[in-house]
């Protein structure tokens, strides 16, 4: 039978408080509303947040655009990226979920970009939160719907309803909410106290008969996304113990590769037997982050974060200075390069090279980007560049001469006189 | 067996995801991704896959009975 004919199996109200787009303190779309209404706090305070968010380099946008896709509305039961991606009911707003897809990516980018690798990480740690969270409230309301109904008893006709029609009264659903969980949990109760009684008592029940498992047709979830998520994170502790123990210093790339393999590999296999199809909303972060990755060249052993060399002689230049991630400046305005010849290279996988040479020196920059920023003595260029740039100073020819290799696989070089 | 479709949605996913990483995360930055064919040659093969399986699966649906899908 074909995935699509069957509707997921409805869902009684959640007997908890569901993080949600609020339908009453709704501004833009309610993420704000939905988050203060969970949390229990005043709406402005979670909107000044985000406003503040927004103004400190656009994360607030990026985050509001995020909650907008994957939490789900107040009167519906699944998220936008959820219903566009095939769960429940056929395809939500598919022009929408782009749009905010496009939000999320140019400022996923612009976070990237800027000097924010923490607040990618952030991002994505929300993300991945926000969908495990939806991953395991939507499994456990269905358990516990199923752990509640024993089998015979046809009690679902006190939950259907409830959600065949979406628009009713909240204090209306609230009160009937309530009151199926109370009638639940009174029946878990009474079973739970029938079980302690015979454990302790007995007749203790044959051991051959288990209790019987859950109607087979209302299993519509596949397993496929749980195993590929369990596969991940086995992986990326395996990579991280090899990591470890082994010596060997493995790269980011081998880390996002080997996710995304993992990602891509569960779809591929999702393409034929089950289903999991958000899955995708995890691959495209990921390879985002692979390409973004494979313009950083790893040096072995370079330094990670900001660093300031500031020589003094012409011996203590080093012949070449390098960082991974982070910002090198080198600064040899200390330096007295009269007579002298001296060559120098400095390479930063991502992140800023910022060199201040002496104004008598005659310079040859040889900088480049693999994307990112070129600031040669005020020229200009970005992109993907490459430049060479010959320059004698105010006093023209004279005053020993520097060969300066700079290279930035993502970010920016900046070469300029000092006073 | 149950008839199983191909969805064609997961599997030009997956397989671009693969491709990605195959040639920018594991080859690092040996292959370029701002040059040469990889990438052109990617997005040709998982895009030429896809339209392929989706008219497949189209055929053999129209080919069955006509259940109503979705």
């Amino acid at each position: 039978m074909p995935e699509t004919t069957t509707p997921p199996p409805p869902q009684p109200p959640a007997p908890v408080r569901r993080l949600e787009r609020s339908r009453q303190n709704k501004m833009v779309a309610g993420v704000a509303g939905g988050i203060a209404e969970y949390a229990n706090v005043d709406p402005l305070l979670v909107r000044v947040l985000l406003a503040v968010l927004t103004v400190f380099g656009g994360a607030g946008i990026l985050l509001y655009a995020i909650g907008w896709l994957l939490l789900p509305a107040a009167d519906q039961q699944y998220s936008l990226a959820e219903s566009v991606l095939g769960r429940g009911r056929r395809g939500g707003n598919v022009i929408e979920a782009l749009a905010l897809v496009v939000v999320v990516c140019v400022f996923a980018g612009l976070a990237f970009h800027g000097n924010g690798s923490d607040l990618g990480l952030a991002v994505a740690a929300v993300v991945g939160g926000l969908l495990i969270y939806r991953h395991l409230d939507s499994r456990g309301v269905t358990k516990s719907t199923e752990d509640s109904q024993p089998v015979g008893e046809s009690s679902t006709t006190e939950t259907v309803p409830l959600l065949s029609s979406p628009v009713r009264a909240p204090a209306d659903l609230a009160t009937q909410s309530m009151e199926a969980v109370n009638r639940a949990a009174d029946r878990l109760a009474a079973e739970q106290l029938a079980a302690d009684d015979r454990a302790l008592h007995g007749p203790w029940p044959e051991p051959t008969e288990p209790t019987p498992p859950p109607a087979k047709p209302a299993k519509r979830r596949s397993l496929l996304g749980a195993i590929t998520m369990s596969t991940l994170i086995v992986v990326l502790g395996l990579l991280s113990a090899i990591d470890r123990f082994t010596g060997a210093d493995l790269s980011p790339h081998t880390y996002l590769a080997s996710a995304l393999t993992v990602v891509g590999g569960g779809l591929l296999i999702g393409a034929f037997v089950g289903r999991a199809r958000w899955l995708i909303l995890l691959g495209i972060p990921l390879s985002i982050a692979v390409l973004a990755a494979s313009l950083v060249p790893w040096h072995d052993h370079g330094a990670v974060g900001a660093r300031d060399s500031r020589p003094t002689t012409v011996s203590d230049i080093q012949r070449q200075y390098t960082v991974n991630a982070g910002v090198e400046h080198l600064d040899l305005t200390g330096v007295d390069f009269a007579g002298q010849h001296v060559k120098t290279a400095v390479h930063v996988g991502a992140g800023k090279i910022e060199v201040t040479v002496p104004r008598d020196v005659d310079v040859t920059v040889h900088a480049s980007a693999g994307a990112g920023q070129l600031d040669i003595f005020g020229a200009e260029d970005g992109g993907n560049v490459k430049q060479t740039v010959h320059e004698a100073g105010p006093d023209g020819p004279g005053g020993g001469t520097l060969d300066l290799t700079a290279d930035v696989g993502l970010g920016q070089v900046e070469v300029h006189r000092g006073a | 067996m149950v008839r199983n479709r191909i969805d064609v949605i997961s599997l030009v996913a997956g397989l671009f995801f693969l491709g990605v990483a195959a040639l920018w995360g594991f080859g690092g930055a040996v292959v370029s991704l701002t040059r040469g064919w990889p990438l052109p040659v990617l997005l040709v093969a998982v895009g030429a896959i896809g339209l392929v399986s989706a008219v497949l699966s189209s055929a053999r649906r129209r080919g069955e009975d006509s259940e109503p899908d979705s």
